[in-house]
C-alpha cells in the first residue's frame, strides 16, 4: 500500500439571479473515516446561514445541514483539511450489512439495454470496442487521469489485481469494469443527476456517476453487493464518483471511469446504494430563481518531512 | 337496535353534515365521497374479544420488537429467521432509519390490524397496517350519533364504551413526547382522511398543523400556534407517508414536508407517530413471517392466525401456487388499498399465463393465499337485510402498555360479488360493538 497525506479543499458557490429566502440545505461534503483513510483535520464554513447543525445519515455519512432564512443571492460552502489515505487496500464491513447493497434501486435497476449488455458480457461474446477513447472535450477528467498516471504505475489496476486471484466477486467486478471502460464513453454533460443506469446505457455515454452506477448495476445483476461512493480525486476539478464491491468480507474500491483501483489518490466523502444516497448538496428555497453552481475541488499530496 | 335502523337515514344525513367523508383518487381525479354508514352493528361478544385482545397485543408487541431490531442489531436476519432479501429489497425499508432508536423504543404506536372471520368462526389477520392506519374516527363519530338517535339501545345492551379512543391516543402521545406539545400533522384538506385528522386533533387537544406551519431550528422541531408564537413539538402524529416527510432526507420534490424533520427525529428530539420506516414490517411479504417473529422475540406461539400464505420465493410454495392457481388469491406486495389483488379463477387464459410468467420472473414480488370464505354480515339495503362481506380493522395502541381499543372499524363491500372491502374501493362501514359480558 502507498500511504499518502492529502490536502483538500471543496468549494461550492451558488449564485442566484434574484434573491432567495427560506433556504434549507443539507451537505455531505466531509471526508469519511474508514480503514483506507483517516481525516486528520477538517474545517468548514457556510455562508450565509441562520442556523447550522451537523450529524450523520443512516449509512454513517457525515452531514452538515441548516437554513439561511434571510434574503441572499450567493451561497458558499467551503471545506478544507487533510486526509491520510492509502492506509488499507480495502474497507472493512461496518454496522450496515453488505446485503443492503445487493439489491437494485430505482436508479440502478436494469432495463432492456442493460440486460442485453449484461448477457453479452456473460456469453463472452467479443464486444465492438470502437469507443475506447474519452471524448470529454471540456471534461478535464481524462486529462487529470493522464497527469495522474505519470509516475503512478504502482497503483494502476493490474498491480491491484495481482494478489486477488482467489477473490471471485472482485475478479468478476474487475471484468465488468474493463468492459465498461472499453464500451461506455466518457462525455461530460451527456447525462444529469437523475439519469438512471438504464438511460445511461441506452445513450452509451455519460460521466463518472454513470460509470459508477453501471458498474453497480452489473455487479448486482451478478449477485455481487456493490455500493456507490462520492468523493474527490487528486488534482483539480469537480467531485468524483466510483464504486465499492464486496468480496471475501471486504469492500474494494474501483473507479470504472479510469479503470483502476480507487486507492490513495482518492478521498471518500460518502457511500450509499446509489447517487441519491450520496448527494453532495441538497437545497430547497422560496422564490423562483435561476441558480448557477460552481464546484471547485482541489486535492494535492503533502510532502512530509521525516 | 330497531330504532337505529329506522334512524339510519337520519344518521347518514348527520354524518354528511359533519363532513365524514372519504376521498379517493380515480383516474387521477380527486373525488370526495361520503363513507356510507350502515346501522346494523357488528357484535363481538366478550369472550371472543378477549381472545382477539390477547392475540393482537402479542402480535403488535412482536412487530414493535421487529422494528426496533431491524434498524439496529438485525438479530432476526443474522439468525436466519427472515431472509435478508425480504428486508432490504422491500420498498418499506428505509436506509435513512438505520441506527435510529425511537423514543421509548416504540415504532408502531397506532397499529391497524385487519381481520376477517371465516365461516367456521376462526379469525384471520389479513394485513398489519403500521404506517398511518386510518379509520378510527368513523366508528367513533357514528357511535356518538347512534347514542343520540337511540339512547335506550345503549342503556339496555351491555356495550363497551368506545369514546375513550382519543384518551388512549393522547396517552400514547404524552408517553413518547420528548418535551413540547402534541401535534397532528395533516397533508391538508385534500387528503382522503382529512376529516379524521381534524376530528382527532379536536378530541385529543393536539394542535392540527400542515407542513408549512412546522419548521426546524438547530435540533428542535417547532410550530407556529394560533397567535403566531413559536412552540416546541414533542410528539408529532403525522398523517402523511414517510417519503413526503422531509425533502432534505426523503423525496426532494416534497412540498408538504418539513426540511430537516428527520434529523431532529434521528437525534431523539421529537417522537414521530408512527415512526418512519415502519413499512418494512407491514409489507405483504413480511406478513408471512409475523408468526415466526412472535416465536423469535417473545418465545410464544402466535395466538392470531395468518391466512394460509405462500411465498413463491420458496420453491415448495411456488409449486403449490402454480398447482392450485385457480383456488388462490395473488397479491402484489408493492400495492396497497385493495389494488394489485388478483383471484386466480377470475383470470382469462391469457392473463393467467402472463401472471404465471410474472411470478416465475419476480417471485419476491408476490404472495399467494388460500381464499378464505369469510362470513357475511347483514346490511340494510332498500329497507331489506342483505348479506355482504365485511372485515374488521382493530386498533392497537402502544405506550408503556399495549391496549386494544374496544371497538374497531367494520368495513363492508357494497358489491355483492366482491371480497375486497377496502374503503379506497368505495365500501361502507358499520359500528363495531364489543359486549362487556
Amino acid at each position: 500500500m502507498c500511504e499518502k497525506l492529502l490536502e483538500f479543499s471543496y468549494e461550492m458557490r451558488s449564485e442566484f439571479d434574484r434573491e432567495i429566502t427560506r433556504h434549507d440545505f443539507r451537505l455531505m461534503c466531509l471526508p469519511r473515516n474508514g480503514a483506507c483513510q483517516r481525516v486528520t483535520d477538517v474545517r468548514w464554513r457556510v455562508s450565509p446561514y441562520t442556523w447550522l447543525s451537523n450529524g450523520q445519515d443512516g449509512f454513517g455519512n457525515a452531514c452538515i445541514y441548516g437554513a439561511a432564512s434571510d434574503h441572499h443571492s450567493v451561497f458558499v460552502v467551503r471545506v478544507t483539511g487533510h486526509v491520510r489515505t492509502g492506509l488499507s487496500e480495502a474497507e472493512m464491513p461496518d454496522r450496515i450489512p453488505w446485503e443492503v447493497f445487493l439489491y437494485q434501486t430505482p436508479v440502478t435497476a436494469p432495463g432492456a439495454f442493460v440486460i442485453r449488455y449484461y448477457e453479452k458480457l456473460c456469453s463472452g461474446e467479443p464486444l465492438s470496442g470502437n469507443n475506447t477513447t474519452f471524448v470529454g472535450s471540456t471534461g478535464t477528467e481524462a486529462d487529470r487521469l493522464g497527469e495522474l498516471s505519470q509516475g503512478q504505475t504502482e497503483t494502476s489496476a493490474p498491480a491491484f489485481r495481482a494478489g486477488q486471484e482467489e477473490n471471485c466477486a472482485l475478479r468478476r467486478a474487475l471484468y465488468f469494469m474493463d468492459c465498461l471502460h472499453r464500451d461506455f464513453v466518457y462525455q461530460s454533460g451527456a447525462t444529469d443527476t437523475y439519469t438512471t443506469s438504464e438511460q445511461a446505457m441506452e445513450k452509451g455515454c455519460g460521466v463518472c456517476q454513470d460509470f459508477a452506477q453501471l458498474l453497480i448495476t452489473l455487479c448486482r445483476m451478478d449477485g455481487i453487493a456493490a455500493r456507490y461512493v462520492a468523493g474527490m480525486l487528486a488534482g483539480e476539478g469537480e467531485t468524483h464518483a466510483w464504486a465499492e464491491v464486496y468480496s471475501d468480507g471486504r469492500w474494494y474500491a474501483l473507479d470504472p471511469t479510469h479503470n483502476c483501483a480507487a486507492d490513495g489518490r482518492y478521498i471518500k466523502l460518502s457511500h450509499g446504494r446509489d447517487c441519491r444516497d450520496c448527494l453532495v448538496n441538497r437545497g430547497v428555497y422560496f422564490n423562483p430563481a435561476r441558480e448557477t453552481q460552481t464546484v471547485r475541488v482541489s486535492v494535492r499530496p503533502v510532502s512530509e518531512k521525516e | 337496535m330497531y330504532d337505529l335502523c329506522r334512524d339510519a337515514d337520519a344518521i347518514n344525513e348527520q354524518l354528511a353534515r359533519y363532513g365524514v367523508k372519504f376521498g379517493i383518487y380515480k383516474n387521477g381525479v380527486f373525488k370526495e365521497q361520503l363513507f356510507p354508514f350502515d346501522a346494523i352493528p357488528r357484535v363481538i361478544d366478550a369472550d371472543e374479544f378477549a381472545y382477539l385482545e390477547r392475540g393482537l397485543k402479542q402480535r403488535v408487541t412482536a412487530l414493535n420488537c421487529f422494528l426496533a431490531d431491524i434498524y439496529t442489531d438485525k438479530k432476526i436476519v443474522k439468525d436466519g429467521v427472515i431472509p435478508p432479501e425480504f428486508i432490504y429489497s422491500s420498498t418499506g425499508y428505509l436506509a435513512q432509519c438505520e441506527g435510529v432508536r425511537t423514543p421509548k423504543g416504540i415504532a408502531s404506536h397506532i397499529s391497524g390490524i385487519d381481520l376477517v372471520q371465516s365461516k367456521d368462526g376462526t379469525w384471520y389477520v389479513l394485513e398489519d397496517n403500521l404506517r398511518v392506519p386510518s379509520g378510527a374516527s368513523y366508528p367513533l363519530i357514528a357511535r356518538e350519533l347512534c347514542r343520540r338517535a337511540s339512547p335506550a339501545t345503549f342503556r339496555e345492551m351491555k356495550i363497551e364504551d368506545n369514546r375513550n379512543y382519543a384518551g388512549l391516543l393522547k396517552q400514547v402521545m404524552d408517553y413518547v413526547n420528548t418535551g413540547g406539545d402534541n401535534v397532528i400533522m395533516t397533508p391538508g384538506r385534500y387528503n382522503a382522511a382529512f376529516f379524521e385528522h381534524s376530528y382527532l386533533a379536536e378530541k385529543t387537544g393536539a394542535a392540527l398543523v400542515t407542513g408549512s406551519n412546522l419548521f426546524v431550528e438547530k435540533d428542535m422541531l417547532y410550530y407556529l400556534d394560533y397567535n403566531g408564537k413559536k412552540q416546541r413539538v414533542g410528539a408529532l402524529y403525522r398523517r402523511l407517508s414517510d417519503e413526503y416527510l422531509d425533502p432534505m432526507n426523503f423525496l426532494p420534490e416534497s412540498v408538504i414536508g418539513v426540511p430537516h424533520l428527520f434529523d431532529v427525529f434521528r437525534k431523539g428530539n421529537v417522537a414521530i407517530l408512527n415512526a418512519p420506516g415502519n413499512g418494512v414490517a407491514d409489507d405483504k411479504g413480511i406478513y408471512y413471517f409475523v408468526p415466526k417473529m412472535v416465536k423469535y422475540y417473545l418465545g410464544e406461539d402466535c395466538i392470531t392466525h395468518n391466512a394460509p400464505t405462500y411465498l413463491p420465493y420458496y420453491e415448495e410454495d411456488r409449486k403449490y401456487v402454480l398447482d392450485r392457481f385457480d383456488e388462490i388469491v395473488i397479491k402484489d406486495v408493492a400495492e396497497a388499498g385493495g389494488y394489485g389483488v388478483v383471484f386466480g379463477n377470475k383470470l382469462t387464459r391469457k392473463e393467467k399465463e402472463d401472471m404465471i410468467a410474472l411470478i416465475k420472473h419476480e417471485p419476491r414480488r408476490f404472495i399467494a393465499q388460500d381464499v378464505i370464505d369469510f362470513i357475511d354480515i347483514d346490511i340494510m339495503e332498500n329497507g331489506e337485510r342483505t348479506p355482504r362481506k365485511a372485515d374488521l380493522r382493530a386498533f392497537v395502541l402502544t405506550d408503556g402498555d399495549v391496549s386494544v381499543w374496544k371497538s374497531g372499524l367494520t368495513r363492508f363491500s357494497r358489491n355483492p360479488d366482491s371480497f375486497i372491502v377496502n374503503s379506497s374501493q368505495g365500501g361502507g362501514f358499520k359500528d363495531t360493538w364489543v359486549l362487556s359480558r
